[in-house]
């Protein structure tokens, strides 16, 4: 069995504010263990809902799996970065949606992000390194952001004319 | 381990029904490896042996658990359903054997699965969620079904078209 594809550009969904999610239900959960599924079989380590063309405010996320061979995924639903650091990083940033196209992003070196699980319980913590990137990555896609947006026009279009069809 | 092709619908393979594995001797537990690598490459959540040409009845499945629950790759040899629920879940379905198509299918959303593991070992659980769609999805493979069978015939017969011209293109190619 295969799960539904990863959208790529130009998919308008990809482009749209999602919106917030207000039921946390079984259905919510069966939804953010479809995204796990997806983000593993692709494989990556984040997945926004809009990413899978369900414009809902989720990712999912696994920043150690493929080094570690342990899977722990998390779901951050209504997330919001409540803090940031003045410092910046640089990381070359991998996107499901963007297979093929590797783009270097500056953000925030630490970042603190406020969600709710699935049980809809609020929960804070805080990130550095390349979780801080992943989580202000699939923060963006809830917003239609994609990492090649942080790009000089050029270099983005040039960036984009890389991208590989999805099989 | 290698990966090995898998079949295009339509195949007159993928419509029979599987026969049973008599023992899990070393050839059956390298097929289950190699299917695994196959699907992982593919990339997908579920594979039938029946898919690449073996018509036995072995499926393999990544299972992603719940937060905090140790997540495996299964190897279910003669795989039977002992009970399904009522209840009944809808998820967008895809088949490796059939790329790019993808449907609505219901089916129970609970389903309670016995099987032989690796070694052999008799074993029972009880799936929900995604992993009992994908559990019976790869069922019916052994019983020669196709997801696309719950689909309306209309949009059955355009799908089964569209894959006769992506195998022509393929032979071209």
């Amino acid at each position: 069995m295969s799960l539904r594809p990863i959208l790529t550009p130009p998919d308008a969904r990809l482009r749209q504010v999602a919106a917030p999610v207000t039921t946390f239900d079984a259905a919510l959960r069966d939804l953010a263990q479809e995204m796990a599924a997806i983000m593993y079989a692709a494989p990556g380590r984040g997945l926004a809902a809009p990413q899978i063309g369900e414009l809902r405010r989720l990712f999912v996320m696994d920043t150690g799996w493929k080094e570690t061979g342990d899977r722990a995924p998390r779901t951050m639903v209504n997330p919001e970065i409540v803090s940031a650091s003045d410092a910046t990083q640089v990381m070359e940033e991998g996107c499901l949606s963007l297979p093929g196209v590797p783009v270097p992003v500056t953000r925030p070196a630490q970042v603190t992000l406020r969600w709710q699980d699935l049980d809809g319980a609020p929960r804070e913590e805080t990130f550095t390194g390349f979780a801080a990137t992943c989580v202000q990555h699939e923060r963006d896609h809830l917003d239609g952001i994609l990492c090649t947006d942080y790009l000089p026009q050029k270099a983005r279009a040039a960036a984009l004319a890389r991208l590989e069809p999805r099989p | 381990m290698t990966t090995r092709p898998i079949l295009i619908h339509p195949d007159p393979r993928l419509k029979k029904v599987a026969d049973p594995v008599a023992e899990i001797s070393a050839e059956m537990r390298a097929l289950a490896e190699d299917m695994l690598e196959t699907m992982y490459d593919a990339p997908g959540i579920g594979l039938a042996a029946p898919q690449i040409g073996v018509l036995k009845r072995l499926i393999v499945m990544d299972c992603v658990k719940e937060e905090g629950a140790a997540p495996q790759p299964v190897a279910l040899f003669n795989p039977e359903i002992t009970w399904s629920s009522d209840e009944t879940s809808v998820y967008e379905e895809g088949c490796l054997s059939i790329p790019e198509q993808y449907a609505e299918v219901t089916r129970p959303s609970e389903v309670r699965v016995r099987w032989q593991d690796m070694d052999g070992k008799l074993r029972e659980e009880q799936f929900d969620g995604l992993w009992a769609t994908c559990v019976q999805h790869e069922i019916d493979h052994l019983n020669g079904k196709l997801f696309i069978d719950y689909l309306k015939p209309m949009k059955r017969q355009m799908i089964t078209r569209k894959m006769q011209k992506l195998k022509r293109e393929r032979a071209r190619v």
